[in-house]
């Protein structure tokens, strides 16, 4: 067809004609180019509001200061945890945020899920991290940084200083330092553990003094 | 009855045209079959299973317990008469089907039907593959219990961990940051529609091109019938032995669900704050293995803010490499090839050494999944994953080279060298594993002795006074973060364990002084904390 056209040119009528002459196969490829693009431009329009809308829940509102910590799970699951419920030198406590006045229980998102572990005394911390303990009870979030599997494990390793507790994701085996701002030990995660900062009260509760100092969760 | 249809529809004229089709016929040439036969068991078994599910994570009560709804749906699928056992068809028939298209996929591989022509057809066979994989996955998230939540956390980790886009893709798929009330309602679609659709097309797509681009045959038909098809025809012959394969295949998979119920939900409860200590399916373990072994260094910053991490590395990164060489394969090797007859495995050494090469890797990376249980360093985990593919696909094509060297007459026996092959890589796998497990074995008692709370290790033997208090300031100077010793500490900096019998008193000196390479220079330490931390490092011999 495109020949055809090719060699009836000439003969027909002049370089005017022929100017002003666009050819059919032109105009539909134009045509379709300009209509897949709308079609393409709209499709990208819709796809950008494929991600759900997020509405935070009040349970899901990030831990803010002044919020006390409740137990995330076991028999005591949501009381209010005190100082004396983080065993020293063991493995951690899970807990939950609660707003004090509203008494709600911010355990709608993972990434508020919090874990506790208590020094035997204040000096093992390192300098950075003891402003953010409460008698000796450092907070951190228990969403690892690597693939958002919980810090479960607690485990033990014997160090020429003598034995050394670390916190330990189960998933991909990172290990964390609860001394030091859970810096890595060792494994994949790409960074340490959020600090969550606590204080406490006279009865020995334990309150949350600040948002958490870094990005919660595995995002990168 | 027959009558009836022919008029209406010429059946055999269809007979004539398309039935009288010539297949081939070889054992290998019934892993794809296979594969077919393990997914129309379960779009079947899934037809079920999808009348009785529930996409929710909303927590119902069951048993005094608080449980999500879908959780509690695959509770009332386990209660219906024969209900377990065909969740377990479903799921054997995947673990079946990944394992038959992987070995089709090797069987191509090893007799080069990759090639020009079928370049098409490779394509589409290792796009089925990684739908294939990608649809298992989604199924896993469905169950909603503690092993499922676990598994898909670390799936939405993996997407969330591409660069730039990959926050939005692993939203849009998962229903935002997993796991939220829109997530089994997107995962679901995905597992029940729209993965199996697009295997269905890609499945009829893969038959259409065989068909039409005739199969390989094994290398005797060129003997009796040169340049012609030698087979059975497609029906009923080729038909009959698919239906008895199907039905074989049926058969063994119903035993083997009835007896060996597959993931019991109750085994794993419903998910709770914590993370159960589980392992992937054993198609996966590979990947684990790797995510497993990249250091928490390896982070890279791209530009326009995007930044790749070790998640990154080991879960996308590893995966799509060999994704990409097995894309780019039919393209680069264009060499002379028989069209119409397979290649024998033999007659082209490098490119099966280069497979057993890679079977070895998915079992070194494997082998790293278990690192938690086994006495192995991540520095001889590091050389197993990367050394040993290298060493089995160099052994492997140099003794086939050999075995099959000279003029056909004076080889030796085929099957002789073929045993030879393998019995030289299983040697050279085993020498490998029992290398590196005798290596790390003496550490593992000193670890035991230390544990019993003795000063130290008998590795690491800590002389009391200054060197002790050398220990300590390793602990508390940060040392420990970067070095182990023993077998604690951080893997940024060199093993110190036996540092006192490698460098002298001064060296070490030095090296804590003004740094060195990467390493700090630890200046604000007093005269006497240096000699005690020389007096420690001093006596780890």
């Amino acid at each position: 067809m495109a020949d055809d056209q090719t060699v009836s040119k000439p003969a027909a009528a002049g370089p005017r004609r022929a100017r002003a002459r666009v050819n059919r196969r032109q105009v539909l490829g134009s045509t379709v180019g300009v209509g897949l693009g709308v079609a393409g431009l709209s499709a990208l329009a819709a796809a950008v509001r494929l991600v759900p809308r997020i509405v935070v829940a009040p349970d899901q509102e990030p831990p803010a200061q002044g919020d006390l910590l409740v137990f995330a799970q076991g028999a005591r699951s949501g009381q209010v945890l005190t100082v004396s419920d983080v065993p020293p030198d063991a493995a951690q406590v899970f807990a939950w945020p609660m707003d004090p006045s509203g008494k709600v229980v911010k355990k709608g998102d993972i990434h508020n899920l919090t874990l506790l572990v208590r020094a035997r005394d204040a000096s093992w911390y390192t300098a950075d991290e003891r402003p953010h303990t409460a008698q000796n009870v450092a907070a951190y979030s228990a969403v690892c940084p690597h693939l958002c599997c919980t810090v479960s494990d607690w485990r033990t390793e014997p160090t020429a200083g003598g034995a050394h507790g670390l916190l330990l994701c189960p998933c991909h085996l990172s290990r964390f330092d609860p001394w030091a701002g859970a810096r890595v030990l060792g494994g994949p995660s790409p960074r340490p553990l959020p600090v969550l900062p606590l204080t406490s009260d006279p009865q020995g509760r334990l309150i949350v003094a600040g948002a958490f100092l870094t990005q919660v969760g595995c995002a990168t | 009855m027959y009558q009836w249809f022919e008029e209406r529809l010429a059946l055999s004229r269809l007979q004539r045209k398309y039935g009288r089709k010539a297949f081939p016929v070889h054992h290998s040439y019934y892993l794809g079959e296979l594969a077919l036969a393990a997914f129309v068991t379960l779009v079947l078994t899934g037809v079920f299973l999808s009348f009785n599910y529930q996409p929710s994570s909303t927590l119902v009560r069951v048993a005094q317990q608080d449980v999500p709804t879908a959780y509690a749906s695959i509770l009332f699928i386990d209660s219906l008469p024969f209900g377990p056992v065909i969740r377990s068809i479903h799921h054997w028939s995947a673990d079946v089907m990944i394992a038959a298209a992987f070995l089709h996929l090797l069987r191509i591989l090893l007799t080069g039907a990759y090639k020009k022509p079928r370049e098409i057809n490779w394509l589409v066979g290792l796009a089925l593959l990684g739908l294939s994989l990608v649809a298992v996955f989604t199924g896993y998230a469905l169950l909603d219990d503690a092993f499922a939540v676990t598994a898909t956390k670390i799936g939405y980790g993996i997407a969330e961990s591409m660069p730039w886009a990959g926050a939005w893709i692993a939203q849009v798929f998962f229903g935002g940051v997993y796991p939220t009330a829109d997530s089994l309602p997107r995962l679901y679609p995905i597992h029940v529609l729209w993965f199996p659709l697009m295997i269905m097309g890609l499945i009829g797509l893969h038959l259409l091109v065989m068909v039409k681009q005739k199969h390989t045959q094994p290398p005797y038909a060129e003997q009796i019938a040169p340049r012609r098809i030698l087979g059975v025809p497609l029906a009923p012959y080729q038909l009959l032995s698919s239906a008895v394969l199907y039905f074989l295949y049926l058969g063994t998979v119903s035993i083997i669900a009835g007896a060996l119920i597959a993931h019991p939900v109750q085994a794993f409860g419903p998910p709770g704050v914590t993370t159960p200590s589980v392992k992937p399916e054993w198609y996966f373990l590979w990947v684990y293995g790797v995510l497993q072994l990249i250091p928490s260094t390896w982070v890279i910053r791209l530009p326009w803010g995007g930044s790749v991490g070790p998640e990154f590395i080991g879960g996308v990164l590893a995966p799509v490499f060999l994704a990409i060489v097995a894309v780019a394969l039919p393209f680069v090797d264009t060499r002379r090839n028989t069209l119409r007859y397979m290649e024998l495995p033999s007659e082209h050494p490098w490119r099966t050494g280069c497979t057993v090469g890679l079977l070895t890797f998915f079992l070194a990376g494997t082998l790293a999944g278990y690192r938690d249980d086994l006495p192995l360093s991540t520095a001889w985990l590091w050389a197993l994953v990367i050394g040993a593919p290298v060493l089995v696909t160099v052994v492997a094509a140099l003794v086939l080279r050999r075995a099959y060297a000279g003029p056909p007459d004076r080889r030796p026996a085929n099957r002789l060298a073929t045993a030879f092959t393998a019995g030289a890589v299983a040697v050279v796998v085993l020498a490998v594993v029992g290398l590196a497990y005798l290596w790390a074995r003496p550490a593992a008692p000193a670890a035991t002795t230390a544990a019993t709370g003795s000063t130290g290790s008998t590795a690491a033997p800590v002389a009391p006074g200054a060197a002790a208090a050398g220990a300590a300031l390793f602990q508390s100077q940060g040392c420990a973060g970067c070095h182990t010793i023993g077998s604690a500490g951080g893997t940024v900096g060199p093993n110190l364990s036996h540092i006192g019998g490698t460098l002298t008193r001064e060296q070490l000196r030095t090296m804590i002084t003004k740094g060195n390479d990467g390493m700090p220079a630890f200046s604000t330490l007093t005269p006497t904390q240096i000699n005690a931390l020389l007096d420690y490092l001093g006596s780890l011999k």
